[in-house]
């Protein structure tokens, strides 16, 4: 069981979090834990990036990319080739008759590591377990060429419309959507090539876009820890010896993050494998992606665990994010 | 969802024949694909899926009624094509096609029927009460619409892209 880490908060610091609106222990952790509080903060108080996927099933990218761009949109190349950011909009990027037809979907760059350290090949049998709205299970449709299966998983059924009208609009035939906690995964009798758990998490790495993430309390990570356990652990019952799981969570808490897979590697028959070199040779804002932590408040954790890694907004220009990449130990 | 029965694809393939003759093997061909079908009430859901996503689907311990890219339903036997089969297909009935002017396509989207004027080309098989397939100028598909005697409302949506605004979610 993971235990929230509790890191006081000096009086300035107190001060300085009661004027942005942030709860002290959040800044007090991340002062602890990660470089450069002020220009976490500063990036965390402007608008984020906004990026777009092309969506190769349903269009030509280039001829998407040009279409966009005589509609008066101005699009940067990002690291990623299928992800662009978009710098100028004459209007809502979700409104245009190219998005309605599925030619590119809104998705943050960091979001999009996640399938890239997956790297779903054609044929497999892949699932996602908690996969609504869809981002990453369409990314993960365009690297199989709508083949193999996709499971993808939500319990909400709100949310599970969404992820169905998602991927219906992208042209993506080759996933099922079942409206069930993730964790009905382990029940599928056909193991898994490859599963991804982009888990619910307290998304600290979101407050450019939700501000109410400011004022989490303590408690809030240990209850998303536990259901991050509880996917894990389905995630690697429903997964075939030798198959990849990749972690996922859009937070800066280490107890969702390297504690998370420390947990993991001493409970599961998992090991961590280095990113795929499309990602450690990455550069975002020409910085490589933060390795993850081995020291978390004195506690020393598996050496192994700096082959995760993070985004943070103030390094690399889009949304926070850490992904780990196991392999599940041969029978 | 399921495979079809072979009286099932049969029933179905007659369908879709009824809009193009080997429409039903062609898209199955194209896209290595398969049917799936979900009896609802009276009628067959249909889906197209992987090869891959079907046997999972056979060999499932419980039901996954949204497999697959849907297709539309069939009702008294007769094919009621989704928006996401209409993208598939309508470039193979093009004499099924109305092609708008490029300024009635927002009004298109917004789910407003449409005057004959607004209709820059209509395909040779286009006919009052029947159900078509709706383009931009480009060709690129935008929904389905029924046309009408009535000149003020010919062109009656069916389904249009704007539904994944409005209540996709």
């Amino acid at each position: 069981m993971v235990e929230p880490i509790r890191v006081p908060a000096s009086p300035s610091l107190r001060r300085w979090a009661d004027a942005h609106g942030y709860s002290n222990e959040i800044l007090a952790r991340w002062e602890r834990f990660y470089p450069d509080l002020v220009g976490l903060v500063h990036a965390l108080e402007t608008p984020p990036p906004r990026h777009l996927r092309l969506n190769a099933l349903k269009a030509d990218p280039d001829a998407t990319l040009a279409t966009l761009r005589a509609k008066g949109f101005r699009l940067a190349p990002t690291a990623l080739a299928a992800c662009w950011r978009i710098e100028e909009a004459p209007f809502a990027p979700g409104a245009t008759e190219e998005y309605l037809m599925g030619h590119y979907h809104l998705q943050d760059l960091s979001a999009q590591l996640a399938v890239e350290a997956l790297d779903p090949r054609p044929g497999e049998r892949v699932l996602d377990l908690a996969a609504a709205p869809g981002g990453k299970t369409i990314q993960a449709a365009q690297a199989m060429r709508n083949t193999g299966s996709l499971h993808a998983f939500d319990p909400d059924t709100r949310r599970a419309q969404g992820l169905r009208s998602n991927l219906a609009r992208c042209g993506v035939r080759n996933a099922a959507v079942h409206v069930r906690d993730g964790q009905a995964a382990r029940d599928l009798d056909r193991p898994a090539h490859r599963v991804l758990v982009d888990a619910p998490c307290t998304g600290e790495g979101v407050i450019q876009r939700d501000p109410t993430r400011k004022r989490l309390h303590l408690g809030e990570y240990a209850a998303c820890a536990r259901t991050q356990r509880e996917l894990l652990h389905a995630a690697t019952a429903a997964l075939a010896p030798g198959g990849v799981l990749v972690y996922s969570t859009c937070t800066l808490a280490p107890e969702e993050n390297e504690l998370q897979v420390a947990d993991a590697l001493q409970t599961l028959p998992l090991r961590l494998e280095p990113l795929p070199t499309t990602l450690t040779d990455l550069r975002l804002d020409g910085r490589p992606l933060l390795p993850g932590l081995t020291d978390v408040a004195g506690t020393h954790l598996p050496p192994e665990i700096r082959h995760t890694a993070h985004t943070l907004p103030h390094l690399h220009g889009c949304l926070g994010f850490y992904l780990a990449r196991f392999r599940k130990e041969d029978a | 969802m399921r495979r079809p029965t072979h009286q099932e694809h049969a029933q179905v393939a007659a369908a879709f024949d009824a809009w193009t003759p080997g429409l039903l093997g062609r898209l199955e061909t194209v896209h290595a694909a398969v049917l799936l079908v979900d009896e609802n009430r009276g009628r067959l859901d249909l889906a197209l899926a992987s090869a891959e996503l079907a046997a999972d689907v056979e060999a499932a311990p419980w039901d996954m009624p949204h497999a697959g890219l849907p297709l539309g339903r069939l009702v008294d036997e007769a094919w009621r094509p989704s928006l996401e089969a209409a993208a598939l297909v309508a470039g193979w009935l093009a004499d099924r096609v109305l092609t708008l002017r490029s300024e009635a396509v927002q009004p298109f989207l917004y789910g407003r029927a449409l005057r004959l004027r607004d209709v820059a080309r209509q395909g040779p098989r286009t006919a009052i009460g029947h159900v078509h397939f709706v383009t931009d100028p480009q060709g690129r598909v935008l929904g389905l619409a029924r046309r009408t005697g009535d000149e003020a409302q010919a062109v009656q949506p069916v389904a249009d892209l704007g539904w994944y605004l409005r209540e996709g979610g």
